[in-house]
């Protein structure tokens, strides 16, 4: 890959975005726990009756530092983001399996670990991702557009393909002006 | 258009290429028993007082609670006179002064320390109940004569007394009396200790059973059956864990809605009596069952990004069945038993509690392992106004402060086992109205 074949993409700011990914897109894990805010919030209504989520304006404040992490996430999650998804459910599962162990559900001890995991699972990367999506949508940098659009390049091309609510967001998003 | 393809490629590889290896690490799922804790750590016992009960918690990485076979060691003479689960009852065998009982999990042990009070000498209130199942019960007041009221009592019925005893009884006063709820039920009887064995006599009650309906606004599957199940069993294994006094009924009906579509988002108070939210055939929602609703999506503020779940106060739950996790609904339930303050600021939630293992604890606003509450959650689920089990006109007010207990006396929301409360200043900020 070289910044000469680029013909429709400025130079000096192609030369920019890859030089802010060099110097310090990675996030402190104070700015990671921001993300982790907004990627994850169950009512993300720290600020209702405001049109747009606290967590998400955190967000928006890191700006094009963001975008990195949020650009991977949009692709599906980071081995991280996997590591703490079957976490949780492992826990959860346990939890619900040791419970029936000690006879106190009437739905009996049965419970099948992997279509336990597989219920939920794809909810939520896919909330992940539209999470993601939007964003980088509010971030509005080019790198951060160009996430979403390559994204969308990837489902048509069905290598990574979206599940649908997710692919609607992602057209809505990229027919929208950044705000 | 193919420039624009080729700058969103090298974008994207600029991004790969360099990436941030602080994101890569994985942990593993396995949860091992860590930590061995015995509760209370310590007891004093009033002369002529032969029993006492202590609890066990097995606790892993994270600092969850995980089942456990617990060895229990009584010294100085005192035998173990019956063991269930986590609890365990014990005979001091007439000796006075300290003994102590070590608890153990394979080499893991903690050890309490229990100190009897010679004959003559004023004791504190007796800290211990026998009932093995771990039913709940918050007690506060003290109604008779000129003893002295006592104020952050939370006690627990069955399975001992793991909460706070903040004050102590007048040893003039003899039978001291108590204003005991158990969920929906309020015991206002004048209990007395029985015997020298510290049960509450005419208290004991098993954890009260709330009444759940559950709606879904797709066709009702074994799949999905399998989910609420799961759910259900998971709202009922953490609240049995924190012993929380109520458990939810395990066999409800599912109904499935043929609302299209079930609303998004809480309509207002009126929501009730709102014809959109009421199912055709069933009238408005009942008063008296906690209204489960698995819905299609639960939308946010500004329609582009979608909740896990959403409690219209007092008693409906909104679900997104596309995307929530196991615990969205123990969180939501958290709600609906007033876990709401500061309203319009933390709503309840625990993100910004410092320390206090917040994001274990059940209103961590995110996807997280939760399953914890404090006693002072659970103190407000059975006492505060702004809890949906508590009858009307019979809640105190706890306050919308973390850090503060409120008019109603509560112990601060914040209060735990063996977690000293953090000093912090109190918060700025606005209640719910009722
Ligand atoms: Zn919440």
């Amino acid at each position: 890959m070289t910044l000469r074949r680029l013909s429709h993409f400025s130079r000096s700011r192609a030369a920019l975005v890859a030089l802010s990914f060099l110097t310090g897109a990675c996030l402190s894990i104070p700015e990671r726990r921001v993300v982790d805010q907004w990627l994850y919030c169950e009512e993300c209504l720290t600020t209702m009756p405001a049109q747009e989520p606290s967590e998400l304006r955190a967000v928006e404040r890191l700006h094009w530092r963001a975008v990195s992490l949020l650009s991977h996430t949009l692709l599906g999650p980071t081995p991280r983001q996997r590591g703490a998804l079957d976490s949780m459910l492992a826990r959860d599962y346990y939890l619900i399996r040791e419970y029936r162990a000690m006879g106190l559900s009437p739905a009996g001890i049965r419970i099948d670990s992997a279509q336990f995991v597989s219920r939920y699972d794809e909810g939520m990367v896919a909330a992940l991702q539209k999470r993601a999506a939007l964003a980088l949508w509010q971030i509005g940098t080019p790198s951060a557009r160009a996430a979403i659009r390559y994204a969308l390049k990837r489902d048509v091309l069905r290598t990574t393909p979206l599940r649908p609510d997710v692919r609607l967001l992602l057209d809505t998003l990229n027919a929208r002006r950044s705000p | 258009m193919r420039g624009r393809v080729l700058q969103t490629l090298a974008v994207i590889s600029a991004a790969t290429l360099v990436g941030c290896p602080s994101d890569d690490d994985v942990s593993l799922p396995v949860p091992t028993i860590t930590a061995v804790e015995v509760i209370p750590e310590a007891v004093q016992l009033g002369p002529g007082i032969e029993f006492f009960t202590l609890h066990a918690r097995a606790i892993d990485q994270w600092g969850f609670k995980l089942p456990a076979v617990f060895t229990w060691i009584p010294t100085g003479g005192a035998s173990i006179e019956s063991q269930n689960g986590d609890t365990a009852v014990f005979k001091t065998g007439g000796a006075t002064g300290d003994l102590t009982v070590e608890v153990r999990v394979g080499t893991l042990a903690d050890v309490a320390s229990i100190y009897v009070t010679a004959p003559g000498v004023n004791a504190d209130i007796a800290t211990s109940l026998s009932e093995p199942e771990p039913a709940g019960a918050m007690f506060r007041g003290l109604v008779s004569g000129n003893c002295r009221v006592l104020n952050e009592v939370v006690a627990f019925l069955g399975g001992g007394v793991l909460g706070y005893l903040d004050g102590q009884a007048n040893p003039t006063c003899g039978a001291f009396g108590l204003v005991a709820q158990v969920g929906m039920r309020l015991h206002t009887e004048t209990p007395t200790w029985n015997g020298g064995r510290q049960e509450i006599a005419g208290g004991n009650a098993p954890p009260e059973v709330v009444k759940v309906q559950v709606w879904t606004s797709e066709p009702i599957t074994p799949a999905l059956k399998a989910m609420v199940d799961g759910e259900l069993d998971l709202v009922n294994a953490i609240l049995r864990t924190n012993r929380a006094g109520f458990t939810v009924d395990r066999d409800p009906t599912l109904h499935e809605s043929s609302m299209t579509p079930i609303p998004a988002e809480c309509s207002g108070p009126e929501y009730k009596t709102d014809p959109a939210w009421m199912v055709s055939g069933t009238g408005a929602f009942p008063d008296d069952a906690l209204v489960i609703f698995y819905t299609s999506s639960v939308t946010g503020g500004n329609g582009l990004f979608s909740r896990r779940g959403l409690t219209c106060r007092p008693n409906v739950i909104l679900i997104n069945s596309s995307d929530h996790v196991p615990s969205t609904l123990v969180h939501e339930i958290g709600h609906a038993m007033g876990l709401v303050e500061p309203w319009g600021l933390t709503w309840g939630h625990t993100n910004q509690w410092a320390g206090m293992r917040a994001s274990q604890n059940i209103m961590w606003d995110a996807a997280s392992t939760r399953i914890h509450l404090t006693l002072g959650q659970v103190f407000r689920m059975h006492k505060d106004w702004r809890s949906w089990i508590v009858p009307d006109g019979l809640g105190v007010d706890c306050g919308c402060r973390p850090y503060q207990g409120g008019s109603g006396g509560c112990p601060m929301l914040t209060a735990d086992f063996r977690m000293a409360p953090p000093p912090l200043p109190p918060v700025a900020c606005t209640s719910v109205s009722p």
